[in-house]
């Protein structure tokens, strides 16, 4: 009787609303959701906040617990023979605690400066493992190549992050602490940017490897973004020296509060600024890039990838004009600079990487499209 | 029986829509709101008995769990959700009755409204479910929304318990004499 019973609560339980309702009652909702909803902040926070949060809950109950169980469980595991590999190798059960304990300093980070602070910190550590992972002996060259795809992944995420957060923290923190913030944001981007290069290189080096999925590739797309979250930092420093006369270096820089070492580091920037080596070595750097993608759309198409560029609409014309205008953006970068321009200068070259990324990132495509489908004349 | 208990993989999807939503994803709304409608839509109506008041009544729910949500800076972790959003909607169900200024009897005594309610179920549904569906609107409010969380929605003991706040004990009591005057009644 009583299972009689049961069987008709489960009808019961497929009573279900109108439709039509359902539907308006949710775009209303979702109208009133995007006028009282938080700011954004960027992705990588919120799945940083929640992957932890999540671990917590995972773990035990509560994120102090949660603490206690991930160091005494990193004190265990780092005494063993494994620390050592685990530490640089994603995929390792250490590298897995080293990333949480990331998450959790994430995580009480009180302020966006002292957030984007530890993700340049956090890119400096991704560049360190690039480094170990490609001397190391004990690793086959795919193991290589997946492994460095993730710490590229996860420099990208570090990347966008941090320059999230530094324009976050230029709105509420003083001109001193930002400049320092540019610093080290700047610095850990620059070794970020090169470390990337380095792999490009060398992928460009054996093309026949280049595929959507390589790590070169992975690279490409990467460098991107740490060379933009570079020249973020790079402004607001060149903004502190505008109306400097070019190739006079600066003789003292202070702020307060802070120790010689950092007025050190500060100074040397400022001065490849001012001595026009910075911004003039990132725009020979950009120019090497595009005439490499010159000399990539330089190769004479099979009907394949004929059919790709039609597809991709990426003209000959277009990347023609593109070539032209670059030299000619260049010319105008070279000219903010000699002027004591410089944030100007750094402007301009903004827009230029991010046009020839973009472009890049499209021939790229193409050429690998070409190569997977058909066959690549040169 | 829909066998929904409550798990911790299922709080941790909601802590991250809630999340995602803290973070100003306004699409995760749309999904708290896709996953749990139905539901609160069905509690409410087997408490009021009209579709279009129920549906009204759902909408305040969720109106009041964005305004809430919004404003507050909850810490996700081992944040019920659902509950949450039960415990809402037994307030948003005692707002509606104070402000038509009536008592929530069992809604057998309103004539028009069984009436209205038998005939349109009947139609859809079979007799026997109609009949139960009648039944339980014949018992007492308290009563009948710790029927419908346990055996409409499929909550455990514990679960129903935080919502109505009571002893699991209690539930447990309310549970057999309400089954017991159900069988009577069919």
């Amino acid at each position: 009787m009583k299972d009689l019973m049961l069987k008709k609560f489960n009808k019961l339980s497929q009573t279900t609303p109108n439709v039509a309702w359902s539907f308006d009652c949710k775009q209303k909702l979702m109208e009133q959701a995007l006028l009282v909803a938080p700011a954004r902040k960027n992705n990588w926070f919120g799945l940083a906040t929640w992957k932890t949060e999540k671990f917590a809950l995972h773990l035990v109950s509560s994120a102090p617990k949660a603490i206690t169980a991930l160091t005494a469980f990193v004190i265990i595991i780092g005494s063993t023979g494994f620390a050592a590999e685990a530490s640089y190798v994603p995929k390792k059960p250490l590298y897995t605690v080293k990333q949480t304990i990331e998450k959790f300093e994430l995580m009480l980070a009180t302020s966006p400066e002292k957030e984007s602070e530890i993700y340049a910190k956090h890119m400096q550590k991704r560049v360190h493992e690039v480094e170990q992972i490609i001397q190391a002996t004990n690793l086959t060259d795919s193991e290589k190549e997946d492994h460095l795809k993730t710490i590229f992944r996860s420099i990208e995420k570090n990347a966008s992050s941090a320059s999230a957060s530094f324009s976050q923290a230029q709105q509420d923190v003083s001109q001193d602490n930002i400049t320092k913030l540019a610093l080290t944001i700047s610095q850990s981007a620059k070794q970020a940017s090169n470390s990337l290069n380095n792999v490009i290189n060398n992928g460009q080096k054996n093309e026949a490897k280049l595929n959507q999925d390589s790590a070169a590739t992975v690279a490409t797309k990467v460098v991107g973004v740490t060379e933009l979250t570079e020249t973020d930092a790079l402004l607001v420093l060149a903004k502190n020296v505008d109306g400097k006369k070019p190739n006079a270096p600066i003789e003292k820089v202070e702020l307060q509060n802070e120790s010689k070492e950092i007025e050190i580091a500060l100074g040397s920037v400022i001065n490849e600024i001012v001595m026009n080596d910075l911004i003039n070595a990132r725009l020979v750097t950009l120019e090497k890039r595009i005439n490499e993608l010159a000399r990539r759309v330089k190769f004479e198409p099979s009907e394949t990838m004929k059919k790709v560029l039609s597809d991709n609409q990426l003209e000959a014309e277009k990347l023609n004009n593109f070539f032209k205008r670059s030299q000619l953006i260049a010319g105008y970068v070279r000219q903010a600079v000699a002027g004591g321009k410089f944030s100007t200068a750094v402007e301009i070259y903004n827009s230029l990487n991010k046009e020839t990324n973009d472009l890049l990132e499209s021939v790229n495509k193409m050429l690998i499209d070409g190569q997977v489908q058909g066959k690549l004349v040169e | 029986m829909k066998a929904l208990e409550q798990n911790s993989t299922s709080k941790d999807f909601d802590a991250l829509l809630l999340l995602r939503f803290a973070n100003g994803e306004i699409d995760a709304f749309g999904e708290i709101f896709d996953r749990y409608h139905q539901s609160i839509y069905r509690f409410i109506y087997f408490r009021v008995g009209f579709e279009e008041t129920a549906q009204d009544l759902t909408s305040i729910v969720f109106t009041k769990l964005l305004e809430r949500i919004s404003q507050s800076k909850l810490s996700f972790i081992g944040f019920h959700l659902r509950a949450y959003l039960y415990q809402i909607a037994r307030n948003v169900i005692v707002d509606y009755y104070r402000s038509k200024d009536k008592e929530e009897l069992p809604l057998i005594y309103n004539e028009e409204e069984v009436s209205f309610i038998s005939e349109k179920r009947l139609m859809d549904k079979a007799v026997s479910s109609a009949e139960l569906e009648y039944s339980l609107k014949s018992l007492p409010a308290d009563i009948r929304e710790v029927v419908i969380l346990r055996y409409v929605e499929g909550m455990s003991i514990k679960e129903v318990a935080k919502i109505v706040d009571k002893t699991p004990e209690a539930v447990r009591v309310i549970i057999h004499r309400a089954l017991k005057r159900l069988q009577s009644n069919s």
